[in-house]
């Protein structure tokens, strides 16, 4: 049996390539168990190359790519993807400031903090087809409840004001505070 | 010493660190998103997690129509 996410991990470190694992392994890694189907990394957006370069030699393949997303299959089809969001370096620095190293699939990764999880997924429902899904909403609830964050405090108040629309922001507070 | 990372420590530079340059997606500029998982896949990926919080080989999920057997 195959184990992708541990050997893409081990790829990007023999390497040198740096990426925190967002989305929803992230979140799972974060203790809200949800299924995905694939694994998003978040990388500098000059490591690009490098990283098609790594994803290659373990058989995967570009199937999309925009300025800000990479996204790769197995040759074939089937199985998980790896999704890969572009950030400049100093954006990416600062997640990396934020993460730390976990155990999960297998191996020790850099999981994304649990506030900047929730601004990633914020910042994801912005748009209009994620917001269209939901399961981004579903998500940074259930990580503000597992995860026990203090609603009140100065950081969480400030991602909300960064990245959360209004109606977002609304209906979060309002989720919230339905549930104490 | 350094201080290790964490994300309970924002103490100190939290506005900094919150501000992150994150790409404005337009309409359609997004990432493909996966087809909504099939009964077997959401198994298939059950298992997964369970196999990696025992540390044991995760399995690969299975293609549409493949079938997992229990």
């Amino acid at each position: 049996m195959t184990n992708i996410f541990e050997t893409a991990a081990r790829a990007a470190q023999a390497a040198n390539r740096e990426f925190i694992l967002i989305g929803g392994h992230a979140v799972n890694a974060r203790g809200y168990q949800r299924t995905t189907l694939d694994f998003d990394f978040l990388i500098p957006a000059g490591d690009l190359t490098s990283w098609k370069t790594v994803l290659s030699g373990i058989g995967y393949h570009p199937i999309h790519e925009t300025k800000a997303f990479a996204q790769f299959e197995p040759v074939g089809g089937g199985g998980f993807r790896f999704d890969l969001m572009l950030v400049d370096d100093a954006t990416f620095a600062k997640l990396m400031a934020g993460s730390e190293v976990r155990a999960y699939g297998g191996c020790e990764v850099r999981v994304a903090g649990v506030l900047h999880l929730i601004a990633l997924k914020l910042h994801a429902t912005r748009t209009w087809d994620r917001a269209v899904q939901g399961k981004d909403y579903y998500d940074i609830l259930n990580l503000i409840r597992i995860n026990q964050i203090d609603t009140e405090a100065p950081e969480f108040q400030e991602i909300l004001n960064r990245y959360a629309t209004p109606s977002i922001r609304d209906r979060l507070l309002s989720d919230l505070n339905r549930s104490v | 010493m350094p201080h290790p990372a964490s994300e309970t420590d924002f103490s100190a530079t939290s506005t900094d660190l919150f501000d992150l340059n994150l790409p404005e997606i337009a309409e359609g500029e997004g990432p493909i998103d996966h087809p909504e998982p099939t009964f077997d896949e959401q198994i298939a990926h059950a298992k997964m997690l369970l196999a990696w919080r025992d540390g044991r080989t995760a399995d690969h999920p299975p293609r549409q129509n493949e079938r997992f057997e229990m």
